[in-house]
């Protein structure tokens, strides 16, 4: 089973590297981001229920922005498979669609990482609070990992029944929006009035951003075993329903 | 019977046929027997025994012509020991060593086409399905591809040859069968070779 999975990662890898363009706009994005931002807003206002300053608190959110963009349009590969013929490739070959959506998965989730670890190591230099200790950076790894896998997972649902990528790419950027306002990335979620924050609580990167936080700065809303458990229930639901919407996905 | 010829026009219901055998498509009714498995039931089994070439060559652009064969070495669980050697003896067969690594993109159409029906034979498949594999190919393309086919007839493997060039079908063929709409209508003996059971 392993061989078969590690093909489709390693395919979709070596695209995903391949498309520097996307790349570096995925990494010109959280500079602009920390930069104009952070540092335009963080120099003439203070979050009062924040203790550090404004960068260093926005600099785990543009993290998980970061895999969140990457991410969610991973999902699109499988749009360009089936267009291309490769998909039906894949789909002819003696393999369960559950190895076919672990290779895809993992596969995005790695390239989503790359990009994802290099906005976490600026964002390691530029933020100005407590110093983190190896043990966070590790912990916010892990919870960028998980949230990766997770995202990827609601872009292959997205893409298992949708036939354009332009399609594909207008419906998830109106989904990605609102799911990063709301998620903390921005601005802290202990104030909001009530409505914001039982939105803010369905959404499942809220967690992802509080776990990274939390990792990195020692502040975050709910403890970090709790985000944990959110992030797992979420990943397993929606990659099974993935895999289950993908058996009847047409080729 | 060795080399089958599928002949009918556009939409016939040609690839229909390939989909099925292959598990793209479900049956309403009936089934078929491939290699001994219901494709139905068996369809794992049965993917295990066919390679399909599709109409157009769906390998990947941005792999070299080695690195599509690996892929598809994964894919199909050869076992990991054996896929460097396996992958040279078919490149070397299809005369493509020297292009190994070149890019899948880079290469011509007869290249390309020969490339692909090289990957579906990386895990040893018994019956390879090829779905007009001649179209938009330049005369020495398609006299190479027919080479290449007849070579392949001889090693034992099972071909089943999708076309509209009722020529072609009657050069290669053992026994052709016409579809019309999606029925076949005739199934013969094609030249005086083979036969059709």
């Amino acid at each position: 089973m392993l061989s078969a999975t590690y093909a489709i990662w390693l395919r979709e890898v070596k695209r995903e590297i391949r498309e520097r363009g996307r790349i570096l706009g995925n990494l010109f994005t959280p500079i602009i981001w920390l930069g104009i931002f952070g540092v335009g807003l963080g120099s003439s206002m203070r979050f009062s229920n924040v203790r550090t300053d404004y960068l260093t608190f926005l600099g785990p959110g543009i993290v998980a922005q970061t895999i969140l963009f990457s991410s969610i349009f991973a999902g699109v590969s499988v749009i360009y498979d089936r267009e291309y013929g490769f998909l039906k490739e894949i789909m002819v070959a003696p393999i369960s669609r559950a190895e076919i959506i672990l290779g895809k998965v993992f596969g995005g989730a790695t390239a989503s990482m790359i990009q994802g670890t290099v906005t976490l190591i600026l964002v390691l230099f530029i933020g100005r609070g407590p110093p983190t200790n190896i043990l966070g950076i590790i912990s916010a790894l892990g919870f960028m990992l998980l949230l990766s896998i997770a995202l990827v997972g609601v872009g292959l649902v997205g893409a298992s029944r949708m036939e354009r990528a332009g399609g594909f790419q207008n419906i998830m950027r109106m989904l990605v929006m609102p799911l990063f306002f709301i998620s903390g990335a921005l601005f802290p979620l202990s104030k909001l009035p009530e409505w914001l924050r039982i939105l803010t609580l369905l959404n499942p990167i809220t967690y992802g951003v509080d776990a990274i936080r939390g990792s990195l700065l020692g502040v975050s809303i709910h403890p970090l075993w709790f985000d944990f458990l959110v992030l797992s229930g979420f990943t397993t639901s929606i990659i099974l329903l993935g895999a289950h919407l993908f058996k009847g996905s047409e080729a | 019977m060795r080399f089958f010829g599928f002949l009918g026009s556009n939409g016939a219901g040609k690839t229909t046929i390939i989909r099925m055998f292959v598990g793209l498509t479900t049956p309403i009714e009936e089934t078929a027997i491939i290699g001994g498995f219901d494709i139905r039931s068996e369809i794992l089994e049965v993917k295990r025994r066919v390679g399909v070439v599709p109409e157009t060559s769906n390998l990947h652009d941005e792999l070299s012509v080695k690195d599509n064969l690996l892929f598809m070495a994964g894919l199909y669980h050869v076992p990991r020991l054996k896929i460097e050697e396996h992958v040279r003896e078919l490149l070397e067969a299809f005369n493509l060593w020297d292009r190994r690594d070149t890019k899948f993109g880079k290469l011509s159409k007869g290249l390309k086409r020969r490339l692909t029906v090289a990957a579906f034979l990386i895990y040893h498949s018994k019956i390879i399905l090829l779905d007009e594999p001649t179209i938009g190919l330049d005369v020495m393309s398609t006299r190479s591809l027919h080479h290449l086919l007849k070579e392949l007839r001889k090693t034992g493997v099972t071909i089943f040859f999708i076309t509209h060039y009722i020529e072609e079908a009657d050069q290669l063929c053992d026994c052709i069968a016409i579809i019309v709409k999606g029925r076949i209508v005739t199934v013969d003996i094609s030249n005086h070779r083979g036969d059709c059971t």
